[in-house]
């Protein structure tokens, strides 16, 4: 197998692993205010995550950046927690900020604090020849998270459909704001007691 | 339905909260092993890099009750057990090689393990196999590394691989 396609896979795995809960809980929070139809905003916000996370991996892989890992760990929580309570502050997205399209910026930010929680281990491993294994680590992260987004699409359908069959016919309430409340609460507590386990303090 | 509903929330957020492994950061069970060849003297050398607190914790979990807590030569020679273990290099015909210690360094969290065996072929005449911590970790993935005849090759080990060609 090639150099490159052995550290994609390293990195697919690393980020499809139940252990890896609290960046998929991130792409949860992420994804939870979306709809089949609104595709392209996901791939702006999911690139704008990957490009965040892509800056800060390689700039402490490559020594530029040192990152200290106890608060790393402390603000992967705080970064879920945010994302969560935005989702749950914005009722309607054409009327907030720059018409609601902060959010790929966002991720992006967001997407800084991800890369340098991956970063920490890798720096320790990857000690000569970095570009080839960054190169294919990162990749295969991204064909993770399609992986795990793909999964997320499917959860939500079904949590849909059953929040549709919930409903009270004429309901005042939407289907998809109850989605964004429900996905939402439950990240913001979870986020929550993970940063309360996580803390440096 | 809504109460189905609810319960199914409720249920979802204890499991998440509770769940064990997000209390820390997502760690990376990786190894990375660089294989080298000495033609001239007919060796072959493997340079493992370990996570010095896992290899540790495997180490003292195969020779559970039985190891000092203080490092020195038995120490030394349980983890040269642990790794002979879980690590080797297999000939043409599939027999296992014998393999000696080249020596260990640490670098911050990191251990440099170096095992060696005597190979007139070299590297391209053998197979490898690395379970290094996967009996510590179900997600436990390790990359073996080597240049053969100018031509870099990798080999990905997950739990319960068997030995891999080098030069495959």
């Amino acid at each position: 197998m090639s150099e490159f396609l052995t550290f994609a896979q390293l990195g697919f795995r690393h980020i499809v692993d139940i252990e890896a809960m609290d960046h998929i809980l991130f792409l949860v929070a992420l994804a939870a205010i979306y709809r089949f139809r609104d595709l392209k905003k996901v791939l702006w916000v999911i690139t704008a995550f990957t490009i965040g996370h892509s800056i800060t991996l390689a700039l402490a892989v490559t020594g530029l950046l040192t990152l200290p890992s106890n608060i790393i760990e402390f603000l992967i929580p705080i970064t879920i927690v945010a994302t969560g309570i935005e989702n749950l502050i914005v009722r309607d997205r054409d009327q907030a900020m720059w018409g609601g399209r902060y959010r790929p910026v966002f991720a992006g930010v967001f997407g800084l604090v991800h890369g340098a929680g991956f970063a920490n281990y890798l720096k320790a491993l990857f000690v000569d020849r970095l570009a080839v294994p960054l190169f294919g680590f990162n990749i295969g992260i991204e064909a993770g998270q399609l992986v795990v987004l793909a999964a997320i699409a499917i959860a939500f359908a079904g949590v849909d459909y059953a929040i549709q069959r919930a409903r009270a016919p004429g309901a005042a309430w939407q289907p998809l704001r109850a989605r964004v409340v429900a996905v939402s609460s439950l990240v913001v507590i979870v986020g929550s007691a993970w940063a309360v386990q996580r803390s440096p303090w | 339905m809504r109460r189905r509903l609810v319960a199914a929330l409720a249920a979802g957020l204890v499991m998440l909260v509770s769940f064990p492994a997000a209390a820390r950061a997502h760690p990376l069970h990786s190894t990375i092993t660089e294989l080298t060849e000495d033609r001239a003297h007919g060796v072959v050398r493997a340079t493992i890099r370990v996570f010095a607190d896992d290899f540790g914790t495997a180490v003292t979990h195969m020779h559970k009750g039985t190891l000092p807590a203080t490092p020195g030569a038995a120490w030394d020679a349980a983890a040269l057990a642990y790794v002979s273990a879980t690590f080797g290099f297999a000939d043409r015909a599939g027999r296992p090689m014998a393999m000696r210690s080249c020596g260990t360094k640490r670098t911050t969290d990191l251990l440099w393990i170096c095992v060696e065996t005597t190979s007139a072929e070299g590297l391209a005449a053998l197979a490898v196999r690395n379970g290094i911590l996967s009996d510590l970790f179900d997600d436990q993935v390790n990359v073996v590394q080597a240049s053969v005849g100018g031509a870099r090759k990798s080999l990905l080990f997950t739990k319960g691989d068997r030995a891999k060609a080098i030069a495959g």
